[in-house]
């Protein structure tokens, strides 16, 4: 899995490369979290502590669902100020006739660091979740 | 319909401040950009051109799709981007107001000068960086809204926060719109949106929010200046912030909900982020409803910061100095207002949107405040943290060209990437400390992000402002305090 930051005048944003649709939303989340000004390590860490919760998304199509994902997670660490550890992830793309659909189990904390950036939004600018020769590609930008 | 082709925007002079974009592809109409050759070169790196012409495509779209001086690459409608659209047949988006509604800029004039404010620099900056939270989900723990207080707010906007004590009755004569646009619903707001204006009104926020004590440095037209009590060498307070976490729910709310009205009303977008409706659809009139809401909630915002800058001040400096900081203007930059405008000899209501852009109505229109009708309405362009800011009017023929709009601001030319890097280990804040700027933030990140060479200058901007004729400078003003989220 790999993460790039975008180089976009007024915002934010990365290109985010996996060779399938669970890894991908993980490093999502993580380009999300380093877009808060958080560490990436979103993703397998093992902690105890706070409260592991489910999260189930439908949304039309991936692009739809990749946004519903992080405008998720961004809820709960600006709103609700926890911060999240993905245990496990599983996405499935649908296919025109079934909804994209995520399913996930995030390990809440209320501890740890704070964000040093506020995100306004998840933007659908240039969003685009595609397969490519390695396996998948998105790109996401945040308005800040 | 054939959607905008990336790599052919063509872009033909009009003169030295204007630039067409022609009519191509899915475009209903022409781009419109005002620019010189500087500004120009800099916007061919950028992609807020194709923007331009993205909104180009959008139904009932009425005369040009616009672009101010300072425009740049936004998501969607561009930076700096205003777009007229006919009430009847014509969208609304949520893209072309922002997440950030009601994004814009209150200023506050004194009699208090330079020599006055010098000697407690530090600690005026030190009380404000209290005063008005920052940073990053900046909240306040004295100003807790209960749900009928915050409907409050969404629907008497400043009037509201004036009301319980928190600035003065003129405040409200000399905000746009007088601090509150009708037809706000609080019922139109998500549960989440009511959540988040619970604790935040009176807050800065973070990224390029801000407030600064500022000194009227030079007077470019003494009339102009006199009508707005401004005057060379004076303190004036500055204070730029929205609607906060509320109003970016709002817009987040309803961009889910216009993507699937777009998809319905058959509306072919050439970006997902333009989503829209018919402003006559029970879409397009329940955003309306909500951003207005979300609109007064910002406005009751920097009613409440200007408040607690006066009492800051009359802290500091006694109850006479407080009495002497009157409010000369408060804008929107992040807006859609219905308005009457003429284009192509048709004189009709349109709902213009305004993305990183100000209204900018001339002498003599009724709504701008009384005192003002002489010179115009005062348009409020902050620049940057470490030279300057403007205030200037608009002209009956910017009015005509721009259905009553101006820039908003310098404009960003380098993203925070590499606006940081540029910084690199530098101490920016000591930097500006020897230039007799005293800088108060919640991060370094964002002191970095913020640093002068990240934006246009200002002064460009001004410059093709005045050169094309749609504004004029009244007053230029320099930082010599600032606080930051």
């Amino acid at each position: 899995m790999r993460i790039e930051e975008l180089d976009h005048t007024a915002d934010v944003g990365f290109v985010v490369e996996a060779e399938a649709l669970a890894p991908l939303f993980e490093g999502a989340a993580a380009g999300l979290s380093v877009a808060l000004g958080l560490s990436p390590g979103l993703v397998g860490v093992e902690e105890t502590g706070g409260s592991v919760e489910p999260l189930e998304l439908s949304a039309g199509d991936l692009d739809r669902l990749l946004v519903g994902w992080l405008r998720e997670l961004l809820w709960k660490v600006q709103s609700e100020r926890r911060l999240p550890r993905i245990v496990e992830v599983d996405v499935n793309a649908g296919d025109g006739r079934r909804p994209a659909t995520l399913s996930a189990r995030i390990r809440w904390s209320e501890a740890g660091e704070a964000p040093t950036r506020e995100i306004k939004g998840v933007t659908y600018h240039g969003l685009r979740v595609e397969r490519n020769a390695d396996g998948w590609r998105a790109l996401v930008i945040f308005d800040v | 319909m054939d959607r905008v082709d990336e790599l052919k925007i063509r872009v033909e002079r009009v003169d030295d401040h204007r630039w067409r974009i022609p009519r191509t592809g899915g475009m209903r109409t022409e781009g419109l950009v005002f620019a010189d050759d500087g500004l120009m070169e800099q916007l061919r790196e950028d992609r807020a051109l194709l923007q331009v012409a993205n909104v180009a495509c959008l139904p009932g779209i009425v005369g040009r799709s616009l672009a101010m001086p300072d425009i740049h690459w936004g998501y969607g409608f561009p930076i700096g981007g205003v777009a007229a659209f006919d009430e009847e047949e014509g969208v609304i988006s949520p893209g072309g107001v922002g997440y950030d509604i009601n994004c814009g800029v209150r200023l506050l004039r004194s009699d208090l000068e330079e020599r006055d404010v010098r000697p407690r620099l530090g600690a005026l900056v030190d009380r404000l960086f209290e005063a008005l939270p920052s940073g990053v989900g900046a909240r306040r723990r004295d100003v807790v809204l209960g749900r009928d207080e915050l409907a409050g707010v969404l629907r008497e906007g400043a009037g509201w926060v004036v009301g319980r004590g928190h600035g003065r009755p003129d405040d409200l004569d000399a905000i746009e719109s007088r601090g509150a646009l009708p037809g706000a619903d609080p019922d139109a707001l998500s549960d989440r949106a009511l959540r988040r204006g619970r604790d935040q009104l009176g807050t800065l926020g973070s990224g390029n929010h801000f407030a600064e004590v500022q000194v009227v440095e030079r007077v470019f037209d003494p009339c102009a200046a006199a009508a707005l009590g401004l005057e060379e060498g004076r303190v004036a307070v500055m204070i730029h912030s929205g609607s906060r976490g509320l109003g970016y729910q709002v817009c987040d709310d309803f961009i889910e909900l216009m993507l699937e009205a777009a998809d319905r009303y058959g509306i072919d977008l050439p970006d997902r982020q333009l989503c829209c409706a018919p402003i006559p659809s029970p879409e397009g009139r329940r955003y309306l409803a909500a951003m207005n809401a979300a609109a007064n909630y910002a406005f009751g915002n920097r009613q409440m910061m200007a408040s607690r800058a006066r009492d800051t001040f009359a802290a500091l400096f006694g109850r006479d100095a407080a009495e002497g900081m009157r409010t000369v203007y408060d804008v929107c930059h992040n807006i859609a207002k219905f308005e009457e405008h003429e284009s192509d000899g048709v004189r009709r209501r349109v709902c213009v949107h305004r993305k990183g852009a100000t209204r900018a109505f001339p002498l003599g229109h009724p709504e701008i405040p009384e005192r003002y009708r002489e010179v115009g309405q005062p348009v409020l362009i902050p620049g940057d943290m470490g030279r300057y800011s403007y205030v200037a009017v608009a002209t009956e023929a910017g009015y005509a060209e721009t259905f009553g709009s101006s820039c908003h601001g310098a404009g960003r030319r380098m993203s925070r990437t590499k606006a940081r890097r540029s910084v690199g280990g530098r101490d920016v804040v000591g930097e500006l400390a020897d230039r007799g700027i005293e800088v108060r933030s919640d991060t370094n990140r964002t002191v970095a992000e913020e640093v002068s060479e990240a934006y246009k200058d200002v002064k460009d901007v001004i410059r093709v402002v005045e050169a094309a004729g749609i504004g004029r400078a009244v007053v230029r003003l320099r930082p010599i305090g600032v606080v930051k989220g």
